[in-house]
């Protein structure tokens, strides 16, 4: 019978590709959001609209004397995903997913010990992105992939298919969008501040203050109202058109899209510039 | 072999330059960082960790150049850093495996390795506990098992005993020891002098951003000549010191009641002799040792002014 | 009658023991408290100072009633362990405004406070404004604040927390100084070794008792469940053991040529000292060195705590 010996032994495995570990993080970070009764309750709350759109589908097919006022078209879906942007679910979700992501890890040390291992600060980036663009897509994407289960399944044609063959893609690249979007923007905020909460507050302040603030002045001044392209959440809504293909019924949809795709830069810059800095690395 | 060599390396934090054209070269052992606050010794960790860029020369860290290594490097290191680390919501078995998988390590590999490195830290079924409810003692513990986690050939501790009670103090020491058994290099930056002579090999001393002081502990602490501190038990105070001064000999006070001699070879009956004459019985003999506290004091401008 | 005297003190927080039935006396001079964490050194210094009050028995500083007494306040001064500045104010602001709470004149209060600030080094940083201090500077600072009224007594909870070697070294000679000026030092440290430097008198705490309380190589002395270890280093170690063996009183014995040491632990270590001079100056046994690894605070306070 051999004697083991329990004092420090060495490892000697192999080792997992870059990728893993940006993944480890992004597991991590998932679970203890998923362990959160609250956030679950917030997730719901999102679906809410999701059973309006899939009762309108419903009705549009089996109530005929609804026919004429309750239809399904292309609109339907460019519609669901907008709203869910307008009514606050996007928004909500990257806050709670979003918001304390790099602050708390400033704060409890955790980026440290973090960045003290084999992995570059993009890994880390990339680990802290993944659940909060997840948890985006769960309210944007899953439910209008599934809204077309239901059309599909009630629908005994693929008539709104025949009409807007690329649809899906649409639909698809649209809530990638938002979803790209809002995370950055929130992760952006949340390497500022120490504290989750104050990231919260300026994240809040700055995604729904831009446009109130904006149309205040322009009201108080006697102005036309401002393009929707310089208030976060107009600009997001004015965006979809042109990706479901409707850019005259649009604001400035282009403009739009150079508005958020130049504020992504920005937090891009920020998030390079911080989370490089030494400061926070101590 | 070289652990760690450093050429004119300077380092800016913030407006001011931490680390000045430092030149380094030290072998693999477990090695004691000391320095006055504000010497740079924390600047030195961060920048062989790649957080903070060199503004001028080069450093190498076992055989791999900072900066452009970046995580080849850091797959090599360990770092223990002197604030409190936890993941708000996560155990400490839970921590420590998450630290191996982004140190590398498979999922299933990691939690077996996370198990065997707080098991060597003492935690025992503390594991299953949030670390952010710890005491300190157990948060240095998880600390110490998220440096080691991934398997480095060289750890950076940075105060791993500060905010220890004797008792932790000495099984942390403890540990550092059974690391460098293993072959693991060890920095060890600290304010106890007393830490450093009871782990270390070899000490590198920073003062303003420059050495001050760089060798064996073992060389440093010798005193050249034969110096020997002595401490009797005699019925009249001072007899025995008297009897010492009388026979001629150079006699200083030394630690703790003892008396610091100078003699011309080793010690000889003739110090027992005096002794019993004087009605003093010897209770301790030893050859002197330097301190490293009074090396770090006389290397290190005392009066400057210190920040940080 | 002793400057603080407690008798039969026990002070619990809720169900929570904090200091369990002790009875302690200090004098002048310089006493260490020790004891691992949870041990009761905090609650015991907090007694003192009257920021408690004991749940039963009886706390005498200078005799009278420590708790909420603005006399004993008045000669008593407290490093507390940490603590943060606020006041947006230079040092020596800071402790002009304490000095005159604690009823100094003027003119009497700012030369204190600039006295005080050079005591403890930090005469330059006199005008900075607190709340930029550094760790070590705020520790001072506290050090500072509890001395400038010169106060009789001086109590210090882990005064060495923070600071680096030139610091420690600094605050170490200055609690010596104090202690031999006729001042009550109480110090609290969980680093044994400085401690040793500071003073050889201790209370050694576990549990909310005191287990020893004394002269440290007294307590040594008192301690006979544990043997003395002797190293002894002779040229010819095995000779030396040969002769040993047959001694009385000796628990174990052992040695090493590769050393040229003898190890050996006994019950009686006065007995065995006498032997050993015997030894030398009869039977000229040559002894290059001898020491005793466990005749110190660390090892006692390891016998004594455990672990």
């Amino acid at each position: 019978m051999p004697l083991h010996d329990l004092s420090y032994q060495r490892f000697e495995g192999g080792r997992t590709e870059q990728l893993a570990r940006s993944l480890a993080i992004a597991r991590m970070t998932t679970s203890l959001l998923l362990k959160r009764r609250s956030f679950l309750l917030l997730l719901c709350a999102c679906w809410i609209p999701v059973i309006a759109r899939a009762a309108q589908i419903y009705v549009a097919r089996y109530v005929p004397q609804a026919s004429e006022f309750v239809t399904v078209t292309a609109r339907l879906w460019q519609e669901f995903l907008t709203q869910q942007v307008e009514y606050l679910p996007v928004l909500l979700v990257a806050l709670y997913a979003g918001a304390g992501a790099i602050s708390t890890d400033l704060s409890s040390g955790a980026f440290v010990a973090y960045l003290s291992k084999p992995i570059s600060r993009f890994d880390y980036f990339l680990g802290k992105a993944i659940p909060v663009f997840l948890a985006i897509l769960v309210v944007t994407l899953v439910p209008a992939l599934a809204l077309f289960g239901v059309y599909l399944s009630v629908a005994n044609d693929f008539g709104v298919l025949e009409t807007a063959p690329l649809l899906p893609l649409s639909v698809i690249a649209y809530s990638l969008w938002i979803g790209l979007y809002f995370t950055v923007f929130v992760l952006a905020i949340s390497c500022l501040s120490r504290s989750g909460r104050v990231a919260g507050a300026g994240f809040v302040a700055l995604a729904l203050g831009s446009g109130i603030v904006l149309s205040g002045m322009m009201a108080a001044l006697r102005l036309p109202s401002p393009p929707a392209s310089l208030s976060m959440i107009g600009a997001t809504i004015d965006s979809a058109h042109v990706f479901f293909g409707n850019v005259s019924s649009g604001d400035t949809p282009y403009l739009s899209i150079v508005a958020m795709t130049s504020l992504m830069l920005l937090s891009a810059f920020v998030l390079r510039r911080r989370l490089g800095s030494a400061e926070v690395a101590s | 072999m070289t652990l760690l060599r450093t050429h004119n390396l300077t380092v800016r934090y913030g407006n001011k330059e931490a680390l000045t054209s430092l030149s380094l070269d030290i072998d693999a052992g477990v090695i004691g960082l000391l320095g006055p606050n504000g010497a740079g010794k924390s600047t030195l960790l961060k920048t062989l960790l790649g957080f903070l860029e060199p503004s001028r020369g080069s450093a190498e860290v076992l055989g791999l150049p900072i900066g452009k290594s970046g995580a080849a490097l850091r797959q090599r290191l360990g770092y223990f850093p002197e604030r409190p680390v936890f993941v708000p919501g996560l155990s400490s078995i839970e921590t420590v495996a998450l630290a191996g998988e982004i140190g590398g390590l498979a999922r299933g590999d990691a939690l077996a390795r996370a198990h065997e490195v707080l098991w060597f830290a003492g935690l025992g079924e503390a594991r299953y506990r949030l670390v952010e409810e710890f005491s300190t003692g157990m948060q240095q513990r998880t600390k110490l098992a998220m440096s080691l986690v991934h398997d480095p050939d060289f750890v950076l501790l940075d105060e791993p005993t500060s905010g220890l009670d004797p008792v932790g103090r000495r099984q942390m020491l403890d540990l550092v020891r059974q690391i460098g058994e293993r072959g693991v290099s060890v920095l060890l930056s600290t304010h106890l002098l007393h830490d450093v002579e009871s782990v270390c090999d070899s000490v590198v001393l920073l003062d303003k951003g420059k050495l001050a002081l760089h060798g064996k502990l073992s060389e440093l602490k010798q005193q050249p000549g034969w110096v020997y501190e002595i401490r009797v038990r005699e019925d009249e105070p001072g007899t025995f010191r008297k009897a010492l001064a009388e026979s001629g000999l150079l006699i200083e006070e030394g630690r703790d009641g003892q008396l610091r001699i100078t003699l011309e070879e080793r010690p000889t009956r003739f110090l027992f002799e005096l002794a019993r004459a004087s009605g003093a019985e010897i209770r301790h003999l030893r050859r002197f040792e330097r301190s490293l506290e009074e090396q770090f004091l006389s290397a290190v401008d005392r009066d400057a002014p210190r920040d940080s | 009658m002793s400057v603080i005297a407690l008798e039969a003190v026990s002070r619990w927080y809720g169900n929570v023991l904090g200091l369990s039935r002790v009875s302690l006396e200090f004098e002048p001079g310089v006493t260490a408290l020790l004891g691992p964490n949870g041990a009761g050194k905090s609650t015991l210094l907090k007694l003192v100072t009257g920021l408690l009050r004991p749940s039963a028995g009886t706390v005498s500083v200078l005799g009278e009633a420590p708790f909420a007494n603005p006399t004993i306040y008045a000669r008593l001064g407290l490093v507390p362990e940490e603590e943060e500045f606020r006041a947006r104010v230079s040092a020596v602001d800071w402790l002009e405004y304490l000095l005159r709470l604690h009823g100094f004149g003027e003119a009497d209060a700012a030369a204190r406070a600039r006295k005080a600030l050079s005591e403890v080094g930090l005469d330059s940083a006199a005008e900075t404004r607190v709340t930029t201090f550094s760790r070590g500077m705020k520790q001072r600072l506290r050090i500072a604040q509890a001395v400038a009224h010169d106060p009789d007594i001086l109590v210090f909870d882990e005064p060495l927390t923070g600071l680096d070697p030139v610091g420690r070294r600094d605050v170490i000679d200055s609690i010596r100084r104090w202690g031999s000026q006729g001042k009550t030092v109480l110090v609290s440290s969980h680093i044994l070794h400085e401690v040793e430097l500071m003073t050889r008198e201790v209370v050694l705490m576990n549990a909310g008792k005191v287990m020893a309380s004394g002269n440290i190589h007294e307590i040594r002395r008192l301690m006979e469940a544990h043997p003395h270890r002797i190293l002894i280093t002779t040229p010819d170690p095995k000779r030396l053991a040969t002769r040993l063996i047959d001694q009385d009183g000796l628990h174990s014995i052992s040695f090493s040529e590769e050393r040229s040491q003898v190890e050996l632990e006994t019950q009686e270590p006065d007995r065995f000292y006498a032997l050993l001079t015997e030894l030398v100056l009869d039977d000229a046994a040559t002894i290059h060195e001898i020491s005793s690894p466990d005749d110190n605070l660390e090892a006692v306070f390891h016998y004594l705590v455990g672990k």
